[in-house]
């Protein structure tokens, strides 16, 4: 009775193996798995070589809740917008998903970042694995692309204004800048065809070329093998690097799975929760509000990746625009792919590499204080300061009816949208809350009349009765320890008193009322 | 040691799955990044639509609560009770031509259309303005130039110039409890006959400038009691006004001596 039973078990069980020696005899995908899962890698790749793994689960992420948003969102400019509000608020999970894939684009940015400072540091792009590193600086420009173009499907405010400047950038090309500008925005301005462009970018051309990307720098990896962490004192040489890696990995190597892998997917596993955990804490990105030219208040500002880029745009000297932007951004790319063959040998290890790591600190110290800045903005004056950012009592309390002119004028003139008085207003101009132990009655009737450094003139704009009362209160702000104001609005100024106009001359049109 | 499923143990084992399934369902829905539904703006009429509009357009110059702001304070029950709601409308739509009143309506670029003004204005009265306010006594506007300026110079005397000193010496601080000069040329020439009306019809709270009403203190430091009537204001704002055309008040030897020991 028992072999009955098992008769048909072990048919079933043979007629498997068949068919798997009939696949491996077709496609050799033992001899593949043999040579890729299962190959040997240097027992030393730990817990350091665990980013380019996360980075690729990112990726994979990306794909799979890529192809799910595919299906429901519409890249049409009239329906884009429509759409990712239906896949947040409609969709059950929807905006988890959209959430997933933008999160899971910022960590795999950051993975790779990583990824890539990890390999310059421990010098793992040297002989004999320059196109490995080649490879990986392709995919970091095709990754950032996947963030750029990722952040247009939005097609809000940011997304529009954010082309606008790409498009400005891209008709300064001398001589090719009107044929660049269309070939970018599918037009001469950006429309429905933009997005379009866009989002062929986005979902076929740049993940093709990703996939592509991760084919050969993964084919890299496994024929030239992970490196070893790097030991002071021990160059590499091309000459003698291959015979001597290879005798290392096979006296002393594990294989890839399950040893060095553990590593990899206990960090994967790690990210993956995080991700989630972020996800849902924080929500999808956006869409911001819609583009509208008629708002002048909009203060469009990329995601938190391009800030950088966002800041060094805004803090270039003019004069110099041109220049950096045409041609520091391929000369920085070729710099970064020509590494290894700059430096081809020798030392591996951060101790004997100090400019190396210098360069690291550097850069990131870079990056960190331009994101800030960019988080900032503190060249952006606040349009809408002058009506809904109100003074603090400290700064309206105990002055005369001329002061509490003054700091209407204040309003009024939009002075707040670039000056902070208290840490309220804008940034773009010197903060005001102690103004008056810094410049004199004179020195600020002059700044407002004539400007100067970034201001304008308020000459005109401003009646001489105007500057006075303004000037008044600006001659208040002294810091609060004093109680500053010279009452009877300050009888004893030179410069109102010796005002060139006669009172009954100048009739301010106020009095009409 | 065993564990036996007992039927009991089964019921339970149920029952907490199902709770939890639940608490599961809800919290998912519940999750923080979930994104809040969009809604339409709210109607301006009530407190949280007042209270936006009122913190982008308004709060800068009258104030982050309605007082203490540059402007005049319209958390004042007495005064949104005395402005009509046409004047009101009119104030915010064009604002006031020849003072830093600017309009938020009519033709303008992002400009507020009237059906929303309206409501604004219900909304800012439903916040503000109080049942305890009726029908004012006197009108909170009125023609200008029919006020007797001599009287308005002794009333002056008599009821303001204990806050408003005429001329205060250079280098001197403002007493506590003073409001600072409301003679000065300079600033009569910035506010028009309105913004002097209204400010002593209506004081100002927040400053701790008495209405109408009073009281008032004397140049002495007495208190003076008694309520200005509608003819007592006009002659006020007329001194006033008629202060701003005149040639400047402090041009007198003394404060020229002190101009030059301040220099």
């Amino acid at each position: 009775m028992t072999q009955e039973k098992m008769k048909p078990a072990l048919m079933v069980k043979r007629a498997a193996l068949d068919g798997l020696r009939w696949l491996d005899d077709r496609t050799g995908i033992l001899w593949m798995l043999r040579k890729s899962v299962f190959h040997r890698v240097p027992r030393n790749a730990k817990w350091w070589y665990v980013f380019g793994s996360a980075t690729m689960m990112f990726f994979t992420i990306q794909i799979a809740s890529g192809i799910v948003l595919a299906t429901i969102y519409a890249p049409s400019a009239a329906q884009a917008y429509e759409s990712l509000v239906y896949i947040d608020e409609q969709v059950p999970f929807g905006w988890m998903l959209r959430a997933l894939h933008g999160w899971s684009s910022n960590a795999m940015c950051i993975m790779m970042l990583i990824h890539l400072a990890q390999v310059f540091l421990h010098g793992a792009y040297k002989f004999p694995r320059e196109l490995t590193w080649v490879s990986g600086v392709f995919l970091c420009l095709t990754t950032l692309g996947l963030a750029f173009t990722g952040q247009i499907m939005r097609w809000d405010a940011d997304a529009y204004w954010g082309l606008g400047i790409g498009a400005a950038i891209a008709d300064r090309a001398p001589g090719i800048g009107n044929q660049l500008r269309a070939l970018l925005l599918g037009g001469p301005v950006i429309s429905g065809a933009t997005l379009t462009r866009f989002f062929t970018l986005h979902v076929f051309i740049l993940p093709g070329a990703a996939i592509a990307l991760i084919g050969c720098h993964l084919y890299s990896v496994l024929r030239n093998g992970i490196s070893e962490m790097p030991k002071a004192g021990e160059p590499v040489d091309p000459a003698t690097y291959r015979e001597g890696y290879e005798a290392r990995v096979q006296k002393d190597g594990v294989p890839f799975y399950p040893d060095a892998a553990r590593h990899d997917m206990v960090f994967c596993g790690a990210m993956l929760l995080v991700l989630i955990g972020v996800a849902a804490w924080f929500g999808p990105f956006g869409p911001g509000a819609l583009p509208d030219p008629r708002i002048i208040e909009a203060s469009p500002r990329p995601d938190g990746l391009f800030l950088w880029l966002f800041a060094a745009l805004a803090l270039l000297p003019p004069a110099s625009e041109t220049f950096l932007l045409l041609v520091g951004p391929p000369v920085a790319i070729a710099i970064l792919a020509a590494v290894p063959f700059l430096s081809n040998r020798g030392e591996r290890a951060p101790s004997r590499r100090p400019i190396s790591v210098l360069l690291v600190v550097l850069l990131t110290t870079g990056f960190a204080v331009l994101t800030l800045l960019g988080v900032r903005s503190p060249w952006s004056p606040q349009m809408k300061a002058w009506t809904s950012t109100p003074s603090d009592i400290a700064f309206i309390a105990d002055r005369t009816p001329l002061e509490l002119q003054g700091a209407l004028e204040f309003q009024f003139a939009q002075c707040r949208n670039c000056h902070s008085i208290g840490d309220a207003g804008g940034k773009r101009g010197p903060d005001l809350t102690t103004v008056a132990t810094r410049l004199s009655w004179d020195q600020l009737v002059r700044q407002i009349q004539q400007g100067g450094g970034n201001m304008p003139a308020y000459g005109k704009a401003l009646s001489s009765v105007e500057t006075q009362a303004l000037v008044a209160y600006l001659s208040t702000l002294d810091g609060g320890d004093l109680r500053a104001t010279l009452t009877g609005a300050l009888e004893a100024q030179p410069a109102r008193d010796a005002a060139p106009e006669p009172v009954a001359a100048e009739h301010s049109p106020r009095q009409v009322q | 040691m065993t564990f036996v499923f007992t039927r009991a143990v089964r019921m339970h084992g149920a029952c907490w799955a199902i709770a939890m399934c639940v608490v599961g369902a809800l919290g998912c829905d519940r999750l923080p990044g979930k994104p809040k539904p969009r809604e339409t703006a709210a109607a301006l009429d009530t407190p949280a639509g007042f209270a936006g509009f009122y913190a982008e357009k308004c709060a800068g110059c009258h104030g982050v609560d309605g007082t203490h702001g540059p402007a005049r304070p319209m958390r004042d029950a007495a005064y949104l009770a005395a402005v009509p709601a046409e004047a009101m409308l009119s104030i915010l739509r064009d604002g006031i031509a020849g003072t830093r009143m600017p309009g938020f309506g009519g033709n303008r670029v992002g400009a507020t259309d009237d059906a929303a003004l309206a409501q604004f204005i219900k909304g800012m009265n439903n916040a503000w303005a109080s049942s305890a306010h009726g029908a004012p006594t006197i009108k909170w506007s009125q023609p200008a130039g029919t006020g007797d300026s001599a009287h308005g110079r002794q009333l002056f005397d008599e009821r303001c110039l204990g806050c408003h000193a005429r001329t205060i010496a250079a280098g001197a601080t403002l007493a506590p409890g003073s409001g600072g000069s409301v003679t000065d040329v300079f600033y009569l020439r910035l506010v028009s006959d309105q913004h002097l009306r209204t400010s002593i019809l209506f004081g100002r709270a927040d400053t701790g400038m008495p209405s109408a009403a009073g009281p008032f203190r004397a140049a002495d430091g007495t208190v003076v009691a008694g309520t200005l009537s509608e003819t007592d204001i006009a002659d006020l704002v007329s001194y006033l006004a008629e202060l701003r055309g005149g040639k400047l008040l402090n041009s007198s030897s003394t404060t020229q001596e002190a101009k030059g020991g301040a220099r």
